[in-house]
């Protein structure tokens, strides 16, 4: 009896902690959603960062312009050009097999997104229990095979030039919108660029640059 | 096997206080989301569009729709699947012949009455 009574209440305990855990989360979530800036603390230090406005904007642009030129002119030791577009690299990665080919990829990614409809036509209009887990876990199997093939491809096509400009981009983006709060105002923490990069504070920029992504909307998304 | 999970953001959008925000935003104009009135952030666009997506849902169970009710609400597949479902419906709708026309003019058929019928 007493050690039923025991378990309960280590059920309960777990059960509530796990609740708290889930509030805290929402909540934590909340703040990223209320504004479109967002603040956080490093060392007890608190910064935030936020859109760009119009100003930045400008000089991100100019900015992207001119690492765009410097990275179509940047040669290697042999003078071969150290940036290649993402079209190069699609086709070095064909010739090493059909495990790299992207072109192959992107129609097998396309092949499982095409299945996955007709069975989410089918899941909505299934009623019978079994037949809606089964098919949910064949929907989830294939997100998760559509998720993996994509970051596949992501990881190969990270050294184009388009990619690389890209990351430079967002990076530049950061270090312009990035503040700090000092006696109430809002500071950029940088000065330049350079610092910004070259900054030993790891954890500062790991999670201004992971906010930026929650900020930022992409077209192409 | 993968296992299913809600995500956070779903999950806050489908609670009943950000649904309440959300359909009183459209009815009261001095009701905000957020702080920002413009310039809406990705998440705030993607938590916006989840907002709509589950508002929808509720108005389909209220009109007692077919193949709605609270578990596929819940579950994010099943209301990814009812949503792609209703949407393929909404546009085999949209390519169906609206009403024959005449086989001379092509001008749509017009039945005209008398007044003293």
């Amino acid at each position: 009896m007493e050690n039923s009574s025991m378990e309960n209440r280590e059920e309960l305990k777990k059960e509530l902690l796990n609740n708290l855990q889930e509030l805290e989360v929402l909540e934590q979530l909340e703040n990223l959603i209320k504004d479109n800036k967002i603040e956080f603390n490093v060392n007890n230090k608190v910064y935030r960062v936020r859109l760009p406005n119009w100003d930045e904007t400008e000089t991100a642009n100019k900015e992207k312009i001119r690492k765009f030129q410097e990275m179509l002119e940047a040669k290697d030791d042999k003078g071969k050009p150290q940036y290649r577009f993402k079209e190069y690299w699609i086709k070095l990665l064909k010739l090493q097999g059909e495990e790299y080919d992207i072109d192959k990829i992107t129609s097998k990614i396309n092949m499982i997104n095409q299945q996955m409809d007709n069975l989410k036509l089918k899941l909505a209009q299934t009623k019978n229990e079994d037949g809606i887990t089964n098919l949910k876990n064949e929907i989830l199997q294939m997100k998760y095979d559509v998720a993996t093939l994509s970051m596949k491809k992501t990881d190969l096509m990270k050294f184009s030039l388009e990619d690389q400009l890209l990351y430079h981009c967002n990076s530049y983006i950061t270090y312009l919108v990035l503040e700090e709060k000092l006696e109430d105002k809002w500071n950029r923490v940088f000065d330049n660029y350079d610092n910004f990069k070259n900054s030993q504070n790891v954890e500062l920029l790991q999670k201004a640059l992971f906010f930026m992504d929650c900020l930022i909307y992409r077209d192409q998304e | 096997m993968p296992k299913y999970r809600e995500t956070a953001l779903r999950k806050l959008a489908r609670g009943y206080k950000w649904q309440l925000l959300y359909s009183r935003a459209k009815e009261l104009s001095n009701i905000r989301l957020f702080k920002n009135e413009d310039n809406f952030t990705k998440l705030q666009l993607h938590f916006l569009n989840l907002l709509e997506n589950i508002s929808s849902l509720y108005m389909d169970l209220a009109m007692k729709e077919p193949y709605i009710d609270e578990s596929v609400i819940i579950d994010e597949i099943r209301s990814e699947a009812y949503l792609f479902y209703k949407n393929k419906q909404r546009d085999n709708k949209k390519h169906e012949p609206i009403r024959e026309s005449d086989s001379i003019t092509d001008i749509p058929s017009i039945s005209f009455t008398s007044r003293n019928n």
